[in-house]
């Protein structure tokens, strides 16, 4: 009875450890604002599969690709591989899931929000380039 | 003025014509006034807290679990093959009035603590014909930032930046054995985000409702209204419509939203589906209670 005693004030001082870290009203614009000026994000060079384009992949449609890769393939897209991801790009549905211009399904499902500006900024510079296997 | 509309619905809320049945009842003397049971039956609605609390000295465990989309087709199941989020909970009332709970959702990896408190529990007769709940929740986003290579810094450096929160005013009332309805005006509070346009405040007002169609099972509807969305970028309000199904003192809730999160700043403000273009999951609630 005693160990249950003690439950309830422990959850709420758990509760309490949450709240406590306070209100604040950042903006990530605001507090690197080179991501506004795009200062920071260089897409003068050419844009790679190897270099820029696969990093952000794995990073983003699944840890390692879980989502697209070639055993789940969700929707019939595979994309850990060049020739997965060249189909993809294809159909038109690659970019248009990323960009969220409502041709197919809004992009990386599990996050609520779209791939940061920078990240898109290069898948696209790479697909105007050819999306060539470089 | 930001909270302008917000403030017209609570005060155009018709309270009082909840107050019709008293002066029927007036002569009669020691007329049963114990508070209306089971407005609805569980805490959770589909996506939204409701007006419920767990009993007293009740932990209720509870599994909820959305599948993927409906669009994804033939290939995918109809979603049933993936794209799915889960949240467990661990929820805990001791006097059947305070409940505190903690969550995790596997949607940005959140882990959430809230506090609910009963404070206004709806009466047959006297002034007590709304109940009302005080709902406060946080959440803290446990994900490593997805740009950190191309954007060259981490967003989460500071540990405020992964902290959210929602508060809400439940208000609901059963009209009858087999109708209840509920309005909670919502805020929901995002510590830092992402573009210069967006706002770290958002006001919404969701509803929900519970009709009974046999003595087993009932039909569930609920809605996010977005007063004040936070985000220029396309979101859509959260709709959902239920079955719940009573098996022996325990409710199983079966529904379609087309909501992906499962923590109230995800469903609420950032639904990146939409009904019309069958973006909608199936997905199930589960809830164990233990009295200890």
């Amino acid at each position: 009875m005693k160990k249950i005693f003690w439950l309830f004030p422990s959850l709420l001082l758990l509760a309490g450890l949450l709240f406590s870290s306070g209100c604040y009203f950042d903006n990530l614009q605001e507090l690197h604002p080179e991501l506004l000026l795009d200062n920071n994000c260089d897409t003068t060079v050419v844009m790679s599969y190897q270099t820029h384009i696969k990093p952000i992949l794995s990073n983003s449609c699944g840890s390692n690709n879980s989502c697209h890769n070639a055993q789940s393939a969700s929707g019939g897209v595979i994309l850990e591989n060049y020739t997965g991801v060249k189909a993809a790009v294809s159909s038109g549905k690659f970019l248009s899931s990323i960009i969220w211009d409502g041709n197919a399904s809004q992009m990386p499902q599990s996050s609520p929000t779209k791939l940061g500006d920078c990240s898109i900024a290069k898948i696209q510079k790479w697909i105007n380039g050819g999306a060539s296997d470089n | 003025m930001k909270y302008k509309y917000l403030l017209l619905f609570v005060l155009l809320f018709p309270f009082g014509l909840f107050a019709q049945t008293d002066d029927l009842l007036a002569g009669l003397e020691r007329v049963d006034n114990s508070p209306v049971l089971a407005t609805f039956k569980g805490t959770r609605l589909i996506n939204l807290h409701t007006v419920e609390v767990p009993g007293r000295r009740t932990l209720d465990f509870r599994i909820a679990h959305r599948f993927g989309p409906f669009n994804g087709g033939w290939y995918d199941f109809y979603g049933l093959d993936g794209g799915a989020s889960i949240r467990m909970g661990l929820e805990y009332s001791y006097d059947g009035r305070l409940e505190f709970g903690i969550g995790r959702t596997s949607v940005e990896k959140m882990t959430d603590a809230f506090l609910k408190y009963r404070l206004v529990r709806q009466r047959p007769h006297g002034w007590q014909q709304v109940s009302v709940t005080l709902f406060s929740s946080a959440y803290y986003t446990m994900l490593r930032d997805p740009d950190k290579i191309t954007n060259g810094f981490d967003k989460y450096a500071r540990r405020s930046s992964r902290l959210s929160y929602a508060h809400q005013i439940i208000i609901a009332r059963k009209f009858s054995e087999r109708f209840s309805l509920q309005i909670a005006p919502t805020l929901v509070h995002i510590n830092q985000v992402d573009r210069i346009s967006d706002r770290n405040d958002a006001v919404l007002l969701t509803g929900a409702t519970r009709f009974k169609i046999t003595k087993r099972s009932a039909i569930t509807l609920e809605y996010g209204w977005r007063a004040l969305g936070y985000s220029r970028t396309q979101h859509y309000d959260t709709l959902g419509i239920g079955w719940d199904i009573e098996t022996g003192g325990h409710v199983f809730q079966m529904f379609l939203t087309n909501s992906i999160g499962l923590a109230e700043p995800q469903f609420l403000l950032r639904t990146n589906n939409k009904w019309s273009d069958a973006g909608i999951r199936l997905g199930f609630n589960i809830s164990r209670a233990f009295t200890i």
